[in-house]
């Protein structure tokens, strides 16, 4: 081997220069965006996910994470699912990566015991309240949907497994009953996401279930790269499902109306769902992101019928007309023309793309021209989500990453779970992104193999934290630093005839610089999570009070203020008043 | 000055003064650990190094030889997919040999596989400036700058390679993308149907082409070019990377190309592909299943089965090797080997929807309407919109006297799929045609069996018509077009058909509604 060395001045000199960058750039470097709080509020919390070393389709694929508030006090809870050993005959002790802790494989509740004390300071505190909840959540968990489907008050939880989905109804007394089975809404085949929204506007949340691929373990195939070696399936190694809609009769139990819809005319290998009024005709329709398939645009017929415009909407494929990956989807108004848009995650290779809605229901692939791009393309993603982390006002974008397909490097350096990559945080700044994950914190430093995450004020402190869950790793909390730096607003939406959120309402807000906000009621979206159905609204430097439009899911419309900035408000829908929440500051 | 700026200006500090303790040196090629890779593969690896040490030894060689040797190491090592001496091997390769264009451009192939754009495209661009005249070169590059979102070059790097056959349509397409993305959407048109014209089975290319279309205001044509949309890619070979690509010596990589022509329906090319596989590892069984698939789509049925019996030596509950062998067995006309091997299939996996479907449909054939209802809703719990399934089990149903039943399952099927006639017609025959006071409808009938016959003045909607007036005692009416249906159908009918029909006709000559929905069940 051949080598050339520089002489002594020479490295003396670099060196100096070296110092001088080294001091040019640490005068010039600010704070974290993100610091993990995950160990010291006690979300302890580690996904297992039963690997032996047979390399089972499911492993890699990881949970989501859902957030809501369960008791009442007006802070946000988490519930992680869990996943447990597979392959007949194994045992834990079998496991390729044993779980993180000695507490029972099951779905976690972990209640947030937020405390805010006279000066104003914040004590973030978890309680993990499994037992006494009375969830059983021992499937293999893949994530979950919220939603209050009985209207008292207490928003439920339906759990999405690999081996049987489980609804929970909220008791209201810090206790949950399953009542899967008398609700009818079991389905023992691969769900990965769901969400809950009134598609026939009778006031009670219908349920929509994405399936993914017929696999069971009995089916597992061996799998390999283009080089011949041993690798995870993909899903065209499988036969895709239909995916499922269960309308809420209203008594306690759904009926499975998946055949009369339409919808079961289209099997897909569903992975992500989100569920908003993307034709601005008044009724919800849904995005399912298939992965490795055409995506599909449920386009609400208003008859109970959905018919899928993806393709003729130009929100099937890529611009390029390619099926991708897409595991995670996002759904927001991220250039501020009123319109909700969308970005799916996918495999390295693909970049994540951005359908940026033209108004009309038409949408086009704008990655190229948004910077977001490039920047994806040496990473898969699984959640995401579109929030104002610094509350300029412009939606930013988090993709949580972690590979599904073998990394060589980590393989050959000995890794028994060769996936993990860093996650990415994107700035928008006036519609143009510009990835920031280099000053985002250490927690972005940290490569795992992360798929769901959701998006919530845990603090209730105005700006928008991120919860990430990782496949055979800890769960982190990453606590927004940086959104106290700008003004900021934040929304409840209520139905008081429904005595829950109002799934589907749309509030916007208008700026003195004449710009309008504009944010829906949801919690699906990213990756099997649900998240919080808070609106919070980032005013940049616009110091004034804001009045607020919202139009309710039947159409009413109402406005609502004007309102003081860096607070949160309740608005309740028939009243056109609002008041203080119980969790803002004093 | 912003924290961005000051960054940069740091690093040019930084790296300018590094630079010359940066410039190039030849490596040591990395030695990864390589026994996950296939016996057959690793040989052939550990191989190319030998002879490549071996041949580094002549003191004799020129730089642009060694350059060669480690470039064609390189290329062994890229196609089993070890990128790490990959790229050892062709940065060695340019050091010695930096005008040779081959390695700039499976140096930046290589960056593109692991997503770093920048590179590739500094590769192709050097790869362009050396071989100026080399259409893949040019091409490679201008597709990297598309998706660098560099649109003005890369349009004019393709309009450069104008009346390059083989990349005509690779051509066509990505200009079309290129007006897509500047929002001249006539222009993306004009652009995708000339590649879809050179290339006509590119369906991929009918997804953006139906959306420009629609954005247009075009949207009949937009909704009959989505109905044809696939996925088949443009097609282009470069040449350079399939050369190297032909170096694998894995045999489940052949597997994985071959399951790849399969799908798309090269044939050919998966029978070369999967008999390379087998060559290199004889104990690859999904290959040997595959290959005879193949034989059997080839009418090749000999070869066939003795491949499919081979691969269930190997693997005894093997479902898909049982599924395949009953289908060439039920070819042959051997139903009851054919029914023992659909049933083998169905156990090794329960909810697999085409095994159910194929041995359900077996089972009618072979009279066995219970075992066949079974099967057809096993493929419903798993498909629910599989109308097909619903309507095989309701054929099923009505042989087996269960008319009640296959009304439901009908009614389901018409529920998913409104307006198909086959469905409309089966529920309206059955609920005409049924005594069961669950299943017969005399005026549903008579609704659907009008609508049916309205649109469409053929002999089997006239007939649903009369089963549906009899059911309403209008018999005169019935039999008035039964006549009419015999009399049309009386030459070309098989045997069972006319009995059939001459059979309802009596009943309605004697005021009786027809108990016959259909001539025989179907299979």
């Amino acid at each position: 081997m051949i080598s050339r060395r520089p002489n002594g001045g020479t490295l003396a000199f670099a060196t100096l220069c070296v110092a001088a960058a080294v001091i040019l750039l640490g005068a010039s470097e600010p704070g974290p965006i993100f610091v993990d709080g995950a160990k010291d509020a006690g979300l302890d919390f580690h996904y297992f996910n039963g690997m032996s070393g047979r390399l089972y389709f499911v492993e890699m694929m990881g949970s989501g994470i859902a957030v809501f508030d369960y008791d009442g006090d007006g802070d946000m809870d988490v519930f992680f699912p869990q996943g447990h050993m597979l392959g007949s005959g194994n045992a834990v002790a079998d496991a390729t990566l044993p779980p993180g802790d000695d507490k029972p494989l099951t779905g976690r509740l972990f209640r947030n015991d937020l405390e805010v004390k006279a000066d104003g300071t914040r004590v973030l505190h978890f309680t993990d309240v499994t037992e006494t909840s009375g969830i059983r959540a021992d499937g293999y968990g893949m994530g979950a949907a919220v939603g209050d489907f009985d209207n008292d008050g207490h928003p439920d939880l339906y759990l999405l497994n690999f081996d049987g989905n489980q609804l929970w109804h909220n008791n209201g007394d810090g206790t949950f009953t399953e009542v899967t089975r008398q609700a009818g809404v079991g389905d023992d085949r691969w769900s990965s996401s769901a969400t809950f929204f009134d598609y026939d506007g009778d006031g009670l949340l219908d349920l929509f279930v994405a399936e993914y691929v017929d696999y069971q373990l009995s089916n597992d195939k061996a799998c390999f790269t283009s080089a011949g070696a041993r690798d995870y399936c993909g899903p065209l190694s499988y036969n895709p499902v239909a995916d499922r809609l269960y309308h809420n009769r209203g008594d306690g139990t759904f009926e499975d109306v998946t055949a009369e819809s339409g919808i079961a005319t289209k099997p897909g290998n569903g992975l992500g769902v989100v569920a908003t009024d993307f034709d601005g005709d008044g009724d919800p329709d849904l995005y399912v992101a298939n992965d490795q398939m055409v995506n599909f645009l449920w386009v609400n017929q208003g008859n109970g019928r959905f018919a899928d415009q993806a393709v003729l909407s130009g929100a099937a494929v890529n611009a390029a007309g390619l099926a991708e990956a897409s595991m995670g989807v996002a759904v927001g108004d991220v250039d501020n023309d009123g319109d909700p848009d969308l970005l799916l995650t996918h495999l390295n290779r693909e970049t994540n793309t951005l359908y940026v809605n033209q108004g009309t229901g038409l949408f086009s692939d704008d990655t190229l021209s948004s910077g977001l791009g490039p920047a994806s393309l040496p990473y898969t993603s699984f959640g995401t989500g579109w929030f104002d982390y610094d509350n300029d006002g412009w939606l930013d974008l988090f993709a949580a990453n972690g590979e599904v397909r073998v990394i060589e490097a980590q393989r050959q350096a000995g890794d028994v779970f060769p996936l993990h990559q860093i996650n990415q945080l994107f700035h928008n700044d006036s519609g143009h992104f510009e990835e920031v994950t280099s000053r985002a914190g250490e927690l972005f430093e940290l490569s795992e193999v992360s798929r769901g995450a959701a998006f919530v004020d845990i603090d209730n402190d105005g700006d928008t934290d991120v919860i990430v869950a990782n496949n055979s790793g800890p769960a982190r909390l990453m606590l927004n630093q940086v959104g106290q730096n700008h003004d900021w607003l934040g929304l409840r939406l209520i139905d008081p005839r429904l005595r829950r959120d109002a799934y589907g309402a749309v509030a916007s807000l208008r700026l003195a610089n004449g710009r309008t906000l504009t944010r829906q009621v949801h919690t699906d979206g990213s990756y099997s999570s649900a998240n919080d159905p808070r609106l919070l609204f980032g005013l940049g430097d616009d110091h004034a009070a804001h009045v607020i439009d919202v139009r309710w899911p039947d159409g009413k419309e109402e406005t609502f203020g004007p309102f003081a900035a860096n607070a949160y408000y309740e608005l309740v829908r028939g009243t056109g008043r609002a008041r203080f929440a119980a969790a803002t500051d004093p | 000055m912003s924290h961005a700026t000051r960054r940069t200006i740091a690093t040019l500090i930084v790296l300018s003064l590094a630079a010359p303790s940066l410039s190039r040196a030849i490596e040591e090629l990395p030695t990864p650990d390589l026994t996950y890779l296939e016996a057959a593969v690793q040989a052939r690896l550990a191989k190319a190094r030998t002879v490549l040490t071996a041949a580094l030894e002549d003191a004799d060689l020129t730089d642009p030889q060694r350059g060669r040797l480690y470039g064609e190491t390189g290329e062994i090592f890229q196609a089993a997919d070890v990128a790490v001496v990959a790229a050892a091997c062709y940065r060695n390769a340019i050091e010695l040999a930096p005008e040779n264009a081959k390695w700039h451009h499976l140096s930046g192939w290589l960056a593109e596989q692991q997503s770093d754009l920048d590179a590739a495209e500094t590769e192709y661009e050097r790869a362009h400036q050396l071989e100026p005249a080399d259409p893949w070169h040019a091409f490679r590059l201008a597709q990297v700058q598309i998706r660098l979102n560099q649109l003005d070059p890369a349009e004019a790097i393709l309009h450069g390679l104008d009346g390059v056959e083989a990349m005509q349509a690779a051509v066509e397409a990505a200009l079309g993308r290129i007006a897509a993305a500047r929002g001249h959407s006539e222009e993306a048109i004009d652009h995708y149907e000339s590649a879809l014209q050179l290339q006509p089975d590119a369906d991929q290319l009918r997804f953006p082409l139906a959306a420009e279309l629609q954005r247009v205001g075009r949207p009949e044509e937009a909704r009959t070019v989505a109905a044809k949309a696939g996925t088949t890619r443009v097609r282009y070979d470069d040449p350079i990377v399939a050369e190297m690509q032909a170096q694998s010596t894995s045999s489940n990589a052949y597997t994985r190309l071959a399951v790849r022509a399969i799908r798309s329906g090269h044939l050919d090319a998966a029978e070369d592909a999967l008999n390379e596989a087998l060559d290199l590892d004889a104990s690859n069984n999904r290959a040997r299943l595959n290959l005879g698939v193949v034989e059997m789509q080839l009418g090749h049925l000999d070869r066939a089965e003795s491949l499919m019996r081979q691969a269930l030596q190997q693997q005894p509950d093997y479902g898909y090797a049982h599924f395949n062998l009953a289908q060439l067995l039920e070819k042959r006309g051997d139903l009851a080997a054919a029914k023992d091997h659909y049933a083998a299939a169905v156990q090794s996996s329960p909810r697999e929807v085409e095994f159910n479907f194929r041995y359900g449909a077996l089972l009618t054939r072979m009279g066995d309407y219970a075992g066949a209802v079974d099967r057809y809703r096993a493929v419903i719990t798993e498909a629910p919109a599989f109308v097909q399934a619903r309507y095989l089990e309701a054929l099923a149903l009505v042989a087996l006297g269960r008319s009640d039943e296959a009304r439901d399952t009908l009614e389901k099927a018409v529920a998913v799929a409104p307006g198909r006639s086959d469905l409309e017609s089966a529920l309206a025959r059955v609920i005409a045609s049924s005594a069961n006071a669950s299943a017969e409808d005399g005026q549903r009938a008579l609704g659907l069996a009008a609508r049916l016959y309205q649109n469409e003045k053929s002999a089997e909607s006239a007939e649903t018509l009369a089963m549906a007036l009899a059911k309403l005692g209008r018999f005169e009416e019935a039999v008035r077009l039964q006549q009419a249906v015999i009399s049309a159908v009386r030459t070309s009918a098989p045997p069972s058909l006319l009995d059939h029909l001459q059979h309802n006709l009596a009943r309605y000559q004697k005021s009786q509604p027809a108990d016959e929905p259909w001539a025989a069940p179907a299979g």
